[in-house]
């Protein structure tokens, strides 16, 4: 009996290590707590003003500030159909009639060049991040699926939103004004989840995490689903558009 | 399967271990009471071990730091200190008091510069309950039982100037426990050294050190 029980006694600890962490929280391993600046463009690959001005202060930015944010629309060219309903959304919220325009964050439109880009980043570079975004994807057919972590690293006031946008890095395509082909980044796909995201609640307080799941379905101007990435991007929305812009992150 | 394979062989190993340290069924009773006199562990005895763990796995429940980027994590020595007191001829009941620490730096996978991380300064208490298998000489061959809670501060690593949010909800402690086989050997009446080993949550996979029993 004696024997029995030493026996036993043993074989439940041993067993034990059998039970492995279960870790089902995902693979997300990139909530960051750095305040990153979203930079916006609105560009088109058939426009001169496009090449001369407004790529290179694109490229330069993201040179510049590489662990930053960014999406890129596009009207009709060649790198883009410029059919995406969120995009059509956006590009009335910042007011982008005429390419090539930038913006940053939720801030007012400009004429793209390395002074207002950089004197419109400063403003804002230092802010503090009251939430971190993770996220990550996965491809299956022309599906992603995306999941998202949201983190609140203080309170948030007012009704938060979390925007889920999908871009497309590594295009190579001409673009006027440039020689041969350039490479095209950040170029904008589609949301996830609405024009301007989905509504995290009125309850942001610090502390508090959020999971979410997306699907997105490649759109036919898509060139290759291996370079989408995910852009999140976190404010506060009055009367249907972004008042204040939180965060962002991408993949 | 592998885990079956390996949890049997362990079993396996144990019955042959024990089964080399006990009485043979045959021997006569006159002959296991008189060997109960000469053994290591007896009733009414008050046993004192420090030492010192090897491979504590930490297990921070619901506190995920790899949420936020690359994690590296730094482990000191766990040292340890139990006391025994033997309730039975073949059991005794004690204390477990532990201490531990380990920091973790995480560093952000999306922005190389945001480094930060937080030490963890862990102490441990415990409750033993120690079954004692009867051998004749100074070995104290025994299987224990420790169940107790796991207590734990966290302060940021100052020399780092990340965003450190790993403030924001850390691991401030939880339940511990383990079980563990090892043996006691005595190289005089009162003096020796132990060693166990075994499984459990925040406790050390091995433990040894000296023993010292009154």
């Amino acid at each position: 009996m004696k024997k029995l029980i030493f026996i036993l006694a043993l074989s439940v600890g041993f067993i034990s290590c059998s039970k492995e962490d279960a870790d089902s929280t995902s693979a997300i391993t990139n909530v960051s707590s750095t305040y990153k600046v979203m930079i916006v463009e609105y560009t088109a690959t058939w426009c001169p003003p496009c090449g001369t001005y407004g790529y290179p202060t694109w490229k330069l930015g993201h040179e510049t500030h590489p662990y930053e944010t960014g999406i890129s629309m596009h009207p009709s060219d060649g790198v883009s159909d410029g059919a995406s309903a969120a995009q059509a959304a956006l590009k009335t919220f910042w007011g982008f009639s005429g390419t090539p325009s930038m913006a940053i964050n939720n801030l007012p439109k400009f004429y793209p060049s390395t002074s207002a880009l950089e004197g419109a980043y400063a403003g804002v570079k230092n802010n503090i991040a009251k939430a971190g975004i993770g996220v990550s994807h996965t491809l299956s057919g022309a599906t992603l699926t995306i999941n998202t972590k949201t983190v609140f690293f203080n309170d948030v006031a007012g009704d938060v939103y979390l925007a889920v946008y999908v871009v497309e890095n590594d295009m190579m395509n001409t673009q006027s004004s440039q020689s041969g082909t350039v490479e095209h980044d950040h170029v904008f796909r589609g949301s996830a989840n609405g024009n301007f995201g989905e509504s995290l609640g009125t309850s942001c307080t610090k502390g508090k995490v959020i999971d979410g799941s997306y699907t997105f379905a490649c759109p036919s101007d898509t060139r290759n689903m291996a370079n989408l990435h995910v852009v999140c991007v976190l404010w506060t929305m009055v009367g249907g558009v972004p008042t204040t812009y939180i965060n962002s992150n991408m993949d | 399967m592998k885990r079956v394979v390996i949890a049997l062989a362990l079993i396996l190993s144990a019955s042959v271990v024990y089964g080399s340290f006990a009485p043979k069924a045959n021997e006569p009773f006159s002959l296991l009471k008189k060997k109960k006199k000469k053994g290591a562990f007896k009733q009414g005895q008050i046993s004192i071990h420090i030492g010192m763990g090897i491979i504590l796995k930490a297990d921070y429940k619901d506190v995920d730091y790899s949420i936020f980027g690359t994690n590296e994590v730094k482990k000191k020595l766990p040292f340890n200190m139990m006391f025994d007191y033997g309730v039975a001829p073949m059991l005794s009941m004690g204390l477990y008091m532990g201490f531990y620490g380990e920091s973790i730096t995480v560093t952000d996978n999306t922005d190389p510069g945001n480094i930060y991380g937080i030490e963890n300064k862990f102490k441990q208490f415990g409750l033993r309950t120690t079954y004692h298998q009867y051998m004749d000489g100074k070995l104290d061959p025994y299987a224990v039982l420790t169940l107790g809670f796991n207590k734990c501060k966290g302060t940021a690593m100052s020399e780092l100037k990340g965003n450190n949010v790993l403030l924001l909800n850390p691991y401030t402690g939880g339940f511990m426990w383990g079980i563990q086989a090892g043996a006691n050997i005595y190289f005089t009446d009162n003096i020796g050294a132990y060693v166990e080993a075994g499984y459990g949550k925040w406790l050390p996979i091995i433990n040894l050190g000296a023993a010292v029993k009154f």
